[in-house]
């Protein structure tokens, strides 16, 4: 049997696929032989999944109806709480069996901060109704202090060489951390697709009022998104610790606007109940190849921020100004006619 | 009876929160009950009060603004930086404020044509705004400090209107432009409070749908607010260049502390979805912010500590308020 159904994507990943495919265009043909290597590929794959995370997890956020901006600062305090946790193993010669449990150890305390304070957003967005944009806010600031206390405002470093390998080394030619982010990626896209959990989270984003009347007990829903959401940011946390044997508490401060640009330019509804994982994965994507592209062009990061925000402001207003053009086109041979 | 209307009153009630800390951080150390020690905290937050009025008025209508802290930035710095090369220090203080406001009022009135036209979300569309202004005055119009002031902005720093002699002798100065803001301030209550426009401000913040339905015309309304947002975020600049001696494109003490701004409002307006008391709501809670946040040094508490003790009292008062807001069944502060 041939399947003649033609592939049909929706209106927004058609959308997200051309502003991609322009922007590598763009970029490649303004630096070719620089770009179009794969060393330039393979740098910009052990770039992606810092971002692509982050992205993840304030895409959660937002489907719910809400925002997490508090995603770097649990990402940072998780990467500072294992690195100390593994300092102590490297400082005792741990090897072997003792090594091992050390790490798990360490990736098991990051997970817990990241549960905690996903958690610990939640309850309060869901049960006391607190607006999560300043919620999240606030609680990044505390959870930013108490990396601040434990960090000793220092960044954290030591960890041992085995992690480090895992960090900067590939799989089957793809870094280990952008197989993490595919697995999370899989994990995700099947929760929001074929799980009831993602069919509750997108009726309650698109009205809580309405699937609390329907029998969704819509507090644990959300407790349970910004739970994943803290989870999730963590675990970037924990790469990024692996990649730059690093953590400090002001790291990447940046990224929660990227995030937010990221997931808004990949069709996440900002008002909640709509999100599409490969319109995010695309639009990772285009940003990626504007900063590589920016890199190999020499211009110096200020550009990245301009281009970012433009890129932010025009496709959300492509349905604007189609309309507007159609509009006047129309005008225009209507005049012809006369 | 009394004490019941004390406690519905938002703005009295925060008054005596601010006087209790005041006094309980003053038996701590008794300096900061000093006259001197009140002149430091107006000086300090003569730059914050002005830019939580732009905030102020947006989370009025029922959105965020992150956008604010940039334009104080960058239309102070362009227009400084354009008439220190074109007439060095004797560059005339009518056209740097009419060129600071004239940017400010630019880089509003493109937020508004998104908001308002293309219909983006009042949050989305000021963050991408701050990204793309920032970029812009960084990439395109230079990175470079403005050193030397023009005369006219370096007077401006030297308006004392009295001293007070600190423990230790050092002079502490009360600075001039206090009763500039000061002035703001009573024209703003004015307008929002008794004037038609500011009622307006106010249905709009309700409910959108219902207030274009009475009548008002929204997208006007917007950007009548969004304009003076601007013209106040260009003084706010000025004044911040001229009290610290020097023009920076991304001044760190601004740029990147929205929330303290976002808290200090949403402290001060509280629950009073009834109408009223933004204006001075907003003056008591940046005056509570700043009184806490400059004096924990005074306190003795360890550097490491700031942030984390600011970051609980900011989520204390945001948590009181909003319980305070669902008892009384009003919804949500904000719309967005």
């Amino acid at each position: 049997m041939i399947n003649n159904k033609k592939i049909k994507f929706s209106k927004e990943t058609t959308r997200m696929i051309f502003v991609t495919l322009g922007v590598f265009l763009v970029m490649g043909l303004l630096r070719p032989h620089l770009f179009f290597r794969s060393a330039n590929f393979l740098s910009m794959g052990y770039q992606l999944p810092e971002l692509g995370l982050y992205s993840l997890a304030m895409m959660l956020a937002m489907l719910s109806g809400g925002i997490d901006l508090s995603v770097v600062a649990i990402g940072n305090l998780s990467g500072i709480v294992a690195a100390k946790v593994l300092q102590f193993g490297v400082a005792n010669n741990f090897v072997g069996g003792k090594l091992a449990f050390n790490i798990f150890l360490a990736v098991i305390c990051a997970l817990i901060i990241g549960v905690v304070c996903g958690t610990f957003n939640g309850i309060l967005i869901s049960k006391l109704s607190i607006n999560p944009m300043l919620l999240t806010m606030a609680s990044s600031l505390i959870i930013m202090g108490t990396s601040v206390l434990i960090s000793k405002a220092k960044s954290v470093s030591g960890i041992p060489d085995c992690l480090l390998y895992v960090g900067s080394h590939t799989l089957l030619g793809i870094p280990y951390s952008l197989w993490l982010f595919i697995l999370v990626l899989i994990f995700v896209t099947f929760l929001l697709n074929k799980h009831s959990f993602g069919f509750k989270l997108k009726m309650v984003g698109g009205n809580p009022v309405a699937s609390k009347y329907s029998g969704i007990n819509v507090s644990r829903i959300i407790i349970i998104t910004y739970l994943l959401s803290g989870i999730l940011s963590s675990l970037c946390g924990l790469e990024i610790l692996f990649k730059t044997n690093a953590a400090k508490s002001d790291y990447a401060s940046t990224y929660v606007l990227q995030a937010i640009l990221c997931a808004v330019l990949g069709a996440t509804d900002p008002e909640g109940g709509f999100a599409k994982v490969s319109c995010l994965v695309l639009s990772l994507f285009s940003l990626q190849f504007l900063s590589s592209g920016f890199n190999l062009l020499r211009l110096s990061g200020y550009y990245k921020d301009f281009s970012w925000g433009l890129l932010l402001l025009l496709v959300l207003s492509i349905d604007y100004f189609s309309v507007l053009i159609k509009n006047i086109w129309r005008k225009f041979r209507r005049v012809k006619l006369c | 009876m009394k004490l019941k209307k004390i406690l519905e009153n938002k703005q009295l009630f925060l008054l005596l929160i601010l006087i209790l800390i005041w006094i309980v951080f003053g038996l701590v150390n008794p300096e900061i009950l000093s006259v001197a020690s009140v002149y430091a905290l107006f000086r300090s937050s003569i730059v914050p009060l002005l830019i939580a009025l732009p905030e102020m008025m947006i989370i009025i209508m029922g959105g965020i603004d992150m956008v604010f802290t940039i334009v104080v930035a960058s239309s102070s710095y362009c227009s400084l930086l354009f008439w220190t090369k074109v007439s060095g220090v004797n560059a005339p203080f009518i056209g740097i404020l009419l060129m600071s406001m004239m940017i400010g009022v630019l880089c509003y009135v493109i937020c508004w044509f998104f908001i308002e036209k293309v219909k983006i979300p009042t949050f989305i569309t000021t963050l991408g705004a701050n990204s793309l202004i920032k970029g812009f005055v960084l990439a395109f119009v230079g990175t470079s400090y403005v050193n030397s002031l023009p005369n006219c902005i370096k007077s401006i720093n030297s308006m004392n209107l009295a001293t007070a002699k600190t423990f230790n002798g050092a002079d502490s100065i009360l600075h001039g432009s206090i009763i500039f803001v000061i002035i703001i301030y009573i024209l703003m209550y004015i307008m929002m409070e008794k004037t038609v426009f500011g009622r307006k401000l106010y249905a709009i913040g309700a409910n959108e749908d219902f207030a274009r339905r009475a009548g008002i015309n929204v997208s006007k309304v917007r950007l009548i607010s969004f304009v003076i947002a601007g013209i106040i975020c260009a003084w706010a600049g000025l004044l911040h260049d001229s009290l610290s001696r020097l023009s920076m494109p991304i001044p760190v003490d601004i740029v990147g502390k929205e929330l303290n701004s976002i808290a200090a409002v949403v402290i001060g307006i509280g629950g009073s979805k009834k109408a009223g008391g933004a204006v001075v709501g907003t003056a008591l809670g940046v005056l509570l912010l700043q009184l806490i946040m400059t004096n924990l040094v005074m306190l003795g508490v360890p550097s490491y500590w700031q942030q984390l003790v600011s970051g609980i009292i900011i989520m204390g008062g945001l948590s009181l308020q909003t319980i305070n807001l669902n008892k009384k069944g009003n919804g949500g502060l904000i719309n967005d």
